[in-house]
């Protein structure tokens, strides 16, 4: 019995030493970076992710470098907290407030709800809130317009179809996935009145093999570009194009590296412009709650020409809509019911 | 001769109890020694210490005249000593030849040189007359051979002092009889055998000398020759044993138990009782005699609610039973002395209050709405604990912490208490001790003076002989033979156990 | 002598000793752990500092620790009490869902109502659904001998699906004016009352703990619980007087599942006030090391469940302060689990290890 006394002893003893030692070398240059920020003053801007988390080469990535610019431009510092899981969205956000950020933004629809509760504890922290809506005046609500977008490269792979055929992939059939579909083929029909849409949603965001599944029908019918809004499952819609070497057509940002030949274009949606400008309106004191669109016209909406594979004269093409679009002689449609109502105007 | 293990003064103390208390004995080469004396004696506290997996307070030990310390078995095999326990070391899947050279292996090359092994045991199982199939999986040999390949072990590795821990206890009258062959043989080629038993016949059987132990200290060192089982009993309990207990006159009243005609199958699903018939009365003790496995374990199980039958009758003083639940049994008036006292009859990592309490649970005075009333419950066991003599510190000690033999008085406390109309006991006395044997008897005994119908199923011959007044074969699942009380011999009975004479 | 004496205070009283072995397990970990912080480049003892700063640093913190107590403790006393019958009951996960969507349903459907009646009923019809989804593994094994362990795995998985299909875009309980996949937000009325300002904790945690009390007066005092118990530890002994093996596996399975379904429903009614497939974070299996690291003993495992409220609550401070990552703070929280789990072994070692040297059973 002594000879385990002596071994959990001497645990005991090498542990303490190693944690005392560690301790106090490390308290000092720890203390000063924990304690509330002597270099004072330089505001906190912090954002949530959603359970994706940050490495997700997509929106929370894109919220992060908007606040790594914001951190150049406006000398703030930066903060994030990674989401687990859902129940952890008010913590982290309440947990952001508590600590003095002067802005959270919350990233994705999932998160809605938190933001909208966190927003009601902390009425003077102000929030931000991406791809959702909530109704409080301490948060600004961040919308994209991706029909803009959606028509925009619906209208270049009208153009570049050689066959009179493309595709559209969705991942879940979703409100938003939905304006993006309006989009699409409001922009292909302005392009070319006789092209046909073939149109199919995976049912899951989160499954690359389906996504393949979905595409190669739409290629063997004829389709030659196809627009996919369907998350990891889009991954999938991007390697059965590599495979039948036709085109695709990436979402959110740029897609081009991942298949140099076969991702025609890709439409872009900047996160980081938007976090951006909360920041801004932070700083500046002008920050106000309520609905911020963000589309062509704000340059947070775009489509990617990397990869060279646009004819210079659909490009021109595109940018003369884009032109419309921002002088609001171009409307895109964002839900079905507008679609129905769209007709091509006449160029 | 020279004493080739002597152990002197020796102390071995646990947690509140003094296990050996200044013992000194001394082995002869080549004698066949008993450790006799009941549960918790310290005969195997002490042969631990001299196989080296107890340190010792006190005390020197000396092998071959030399002083030794062990730290480990592995110095007490170093030493030439063995030992096999109750309970065999052998890997279930591995044949016999795996396991004897496991951890001694030979090696050719990268492979196993099993041949060479094989040639070497086979060598010495035929010296010393065992007979073992080497190529077998342990899994598919009886016990009997187990053990001898256990002794084998112990013979391949060099040990000439072998200690048997109540080897017995699991063998078959047949085996019991090959094992004390071997045990000879072995002594005519030299070894020494420490033999470890509360078994008093064994001990004049097989034994040269005999040590008596008790409480923890050495009472008696005797030749066998010059002693008597009823001396040996007296000493190993420290009183006089009635070793016939007293058989009261008590009048048989009416009929409580009636069996007619039943069928059931076992758990394997095969047919184990084939329409057997059987009755019991008031004031009655109906002994059932068979050999393992003709269906005893079925027909207690049938009669208390633990087995379905397929067809036949079961009343219970005139109240059909058929296919009831435990719960029905007991509420009509069963009690069971279960033959497996560890799995049928006690909870081990229960209090002993607790145990006391099934199939009390729902009644009064402990039930008290949803609630039970423990400081009822613990009372009254206290009370029972005292009456039927069960030594353990407390009730609330965990059963499983207690001797064989005060587990056993405790389902005895607990069945006695359900006042019961018929008493099942089934092996009552399994593995105890003359002194706990005789308590048990009594105890049945006084319930037949009670006028309970008592049905007794037992493995022990003479236990039904003493006690019965009526004595029913069983072989086969059914009964083929029925004797009254001193009408029988017990080769006659024999004879009927085995499936009876051609007639 | 005194050796002895401190063998039969701290080693052999079963309580004490339980009572060290859960504090060897704890320390064990976060000894563990400060070498992979130590060698992940972060300094292990600010870390620490700000995991227990998040949970009791501020009021905030207090409360989300309590908070998570909660769904963990009454979880852990679900699966306490299939495990005193000898029951592993590893479908809390699927109870504790079923249990949120019956009491979202009836959260919803009923428009404002008297609030003590309406969380009544919200709660009923929780422990009613979870209690089915455990009636149904103990049936089965009762009925057809079919192992809980996989049929609840399987019904596991089914409560999920159910879930995800009802708050789906096309799913019957999906709020239609909403992007989210998700269930209208239940009335008012149907929601548990905060009781600390500026947090979200509600009375749940003190339903919890009147539980955890209910169940130990269940287990240990009661008739039902000494059956229980006496199945779970023999079977064979209690079937021989009396008790019916069946009767009491469909019972403890149903009990068990009714405790995961009254964890779901006070999660939907305190915590979310609407339905998402998934949103218990997996508090059904937490649940498990809960009641083990509680000894299966409700009293500790209201203790252990507030070890793990504070792990849930103090990570997100470990994050916010050191910028620890998320996969790292998973990592961390995991160890400690596993220490704490292994506290049972390590107990056992110690036990031995002093037992072989001093002590030993007569035979």
């Amino acid at each position: 019995m002594m000879k385990v006394f002596k071994t959990v002893l001497l645990v005991f003893i090498v542990a303490s030493v190693g944690m005392g030692i560690s301790g106090c070398n490390k308290s000092v240059p720890e203390e000063a970076a924990a304690a509330p920020a002597p270099v004072a003053e330089k505001l906190v801007m912090a954002m949530v992710t959603n359970q994706s988390g940050l490495g997700d080469q997509s929106f929370n990535d894109a919220a992060w470098e908007g606040l790594g610019q914001a951190e150049i431009k406006y000398g703030i510092e930066r903060k994030v907290l990674e989401s687990r899981e859902q129940a952890q969205y008010v913590p982290n956000l309440s947990t952001l407030a508590e600590q003095g950020a002067s802005l959270v933004v919350g990233v994705g629809f999932m998160i809605k709800d938190a933001v909208a509760e966190a927003a009601e504890m902390y009425p003077d922290t102000y929030f931000g809130m991406v791809d959702g809506s909530v109704d409080q005046p301490n948060v600004a609500s961040i919308h994209f317009r991706e029909n803009e977008g959606a028509f925009l490269v619906g209208a270049i792979a009208a153009k570049v179809s050689k066959t009179g055929t493309i595709g559209f992939v969705g991942g879940m059939s979703t409100p938003v996935t939905n304006r993006f579909e309006a989009g699409y083929r409001a922009g292909a029909m302005t392009a070319n009145p006789d092209i046909e849409v073939l149109i199919s949603y995976a049912g899951t965001f989160a499954d690359a093999a389906k996504g393949e599944e979905m595409a190669n029908p739409q290629y063997d019918q004829g389709a030659d570009v196809i627009f996919q809004v369907a998350g990891q499952t889009g991954l999938g819609v991007i390697n059965a194009a590599k495979k039948k070497g036709l085109y695709v057509i990436g979402v959110d940002r740029d897609q081009n590296y991942l298949a140099p030949e076969n991702v025609l274009s890709s439409m872009i949606k900047r996160v980081d412009i938007a976090v951006l400008n909360a920041v801004g309106m932070v700083v500046d004191g002008t920050f106000k709650g309520g609905d911020y669109f963000y589309g062509i016209k704000e340059g947070a909406i775009d489509f990617a020409t990397s990869g060279d594979l646009i004819p210079a004269d659909v490009i021109e093409y595109a940018n003369m809509l884009k032109g419309k679009i921002v002088a609001g002689d171009i409307t895109a449609p964002a839900t079905y019911e507008e679609l129905e109502k769209f007709s091509p105007p006449t160029m | 001769m020279a004493a080739i293990v002597k152990m002197q003064n020796i102390v071995k103390r646990f947690p509140g109890v003094l296990a050996n208390d200044d013992i000194s004995i001394e082995v002869e080469e080549g004698e066949i020694l008993c450790l006799l004396g009941e549960n918790g004696a310290g005969k195997s506290t002490l042969m631990n210490i001299l196989y080296g997996l107890y340190h010792y307070d006190k005390g020197e030990i000396f092998i071959k005249g030399e002083k030794t310390t062990f730290s480990g078995p592995g110095d007490a095999i170093d030493k030439g000593i063995g030992m096999v326990h109750q309970h065999f070391m052998l890997v279930p899947v591995f044949t016999v030849l795996e396991n004897l050279i496991l951890g001694s292996e030979k090696v050719k090359g990268l492979s196993l040189d099993l041949n060479s092994s094989k040639k070497e045991l086979e060598a010495i199982s035929d010296k010393y007359g065992l007979e073992i199939q080497l190529d077998a999986q342990v899994s598919d040999i009886s016990v009997g051979m187990q053990q001898r390949v256990e002794i084998l072990k112990l013979l391949y590795r060099g040990a000439d002092i072998m200690i048997f821990d109540e080897p017995t206890a699991i063998l078959t009258p047949q085996e019991i009889e090959e094992l004390y062959k071997v045990m000879q043989s072995l002594r005519l080629l030299g070894k020494t055998i420490i033999f470890i038993t509360h078994k008093l016949k064994e001990v004049k059987e097989i034994s040269d000398r005999v040590i008596v132990l008790r409480d923890g200290k050495l009472i008696e060192t005797i030749d066998t020759e010059s002693t008597s089982i009823r001396e040996l009993a007296r000493m190993m309990v420290g009183r006089e044993v009635l070793f016939r207990t007293e058989k009261p006159e008590v009048e048989t009243g009416r009929e409580i138990l009636n069996v007619k005609n039943i069928s059931a199958l076992n758990k394997r699903g095969l047919p184990a009782l084939k329409g057997l018939s059987l009755n019991v009365h008031e004031g009655e003790i109906v002994g059932i005699a068979g050999v393992d496995g003709n269906g005893q374990t079925e027909l207690v199980e049938v009669l208390t609610g633990l087995r379905k039958i397929s067809s036949g009758i079961i009343t219970i003083d005139g109240k059909d039973m058929v296919n009831k639940s435990s719960g029905q049994f007991l509420d009509a008036g069963t009690a069971h002395i279960p033959e497996d006292r560890l799995l049928r009859g006690l909870i081990l990592d229960f209090p002993i209050y607790e145990n006391l309490l099934l199939g009390f649970e729902d009644k009064a005075p402990f039930a008290k709405g949803l609630f039970l009333d423990f400081n009822k419950v613990r009372s009254w066991a206290e009370e029972l604990v005292k009456n039927f003599n069960i030594k353990t510190p407390g009730v609330n000690v965990n059963a499983g912490t207690m001797s064989g033999g005060n587990q056993q008085k405790a389902v005895l406390a607990r069945e006695f208490q359900r006042n019961p109309k018929v008493l099942i006991a089934s092996q009552p006395t399994r593995g105890l001790d003359v002194g706990a044997i005789e308590f048990v008897h009594e105890r049945i005994m006084d319930a037949k003076k009670e006028h309970k119908a008592i049905l007794l199923v037992s493995l022990e011959l003479s236990e039904i002989m003493n006690l019965s007044d009526r004595i029913l074969v069983i072989y086969e699942g059914e009964i083929v033979a029925e004797f009254n009380y001193g009408e029988v011999t017990e080769t006659e009975i024999g004879l009927m156990m085995a499936g009876g004479e051609d007639k | 002598m005194k050796k002895n004496f401190l063998y039969s205070t701290f080693i052999d009283n079963d309580s004490v000793f339980a009572f060290i072995k859960a504090i060897l397990g704890v320390f064990f970990a976060f000894f563990v752990v400060y070498f992979i912080l130590l060698a992940t480049g972060y300094k292990p003892l600010p870390v620490f500092a700000a995991l227990f700063k998040g949970a009791f640093g501020s009021r905030r913190g207090f409360g989300e620790t309590l908070l998570s107590t909660t769904p963990l403790l009454l979880g852990g006393l679900g699966f306490a009490v299939a495990y005193r019958c000898g029951l592993f009951n590893i479908g809390l996960e699927g109870q504790i869902t079923m249990g949120g969507i019956a009491a979202a349903f009836f959260g919803f459907i009923i428009p404002e109502i008297n609030p003590v009646i309406h969380v009544f009923i919200c709660i009923i019809a929780g422990i009613v659904a979870g209690g089915i989804w455990g009636f149904i593994p103990g049936y089965l094994k009762a009925k057809f001998g079919v192992h809980e362990v996989i049929s609840v795995i399987m019904l596991n998985h089914i409560a999920f699906k159910i879930a995800a299909y009802l708050v789906s875009m096309q799913g019957p309980m999906k709020d239609k004016l909403d992007d989210m996949p998700a269930s209208p937000f239940i009335s008012d009325s149907a929601k548990i009352i905060r009781i600390m300002d500026r947090t979200r904790l509600h009375w749940g945690i003190f339903l919890a703990v009147g539980v955890a009390v209910l169940i130990w007066l269940l287990l240990f005092r009661m008739r039902l619980g000494y059956k229980i118990r006496a199945v779970g530890k023999n079977p064979f002994a209690a079937e021989a007087s009396g008790i019916s093996i069946k009767k009491h596996i469909v019972l403890t399975l149903a009990i068990s599942g009714a405790l995961g379904g009254l964890a779901g429903a006070v999660e939907i009614l305190g915590v979310h006030y609407r339905l998402f497939a998934a949103f218990s974070p997996g508090y059904g299996f937490d649940a498990i090391a809960v009641a083990l690291l509680g000894m299966v003993n409700p009293l500790g495992i209201i203790a252990s469940a507030f070890l793990f409220g504070i792990l849930r609550s103090g990570s997100v401070f470990m994050q916010a302060m050191y910028g620890v990552n998320k996969d790292m703070v998973s990592v961390i929280t995991a160890i400690i689990v596993l220490f704490m789990g292994m506290s049972v072994p390590i107990g056992i070692m110690l036990k031995n290890r002093i037992k072989r040297n001093s002590n030993g059973t007569v035979d």
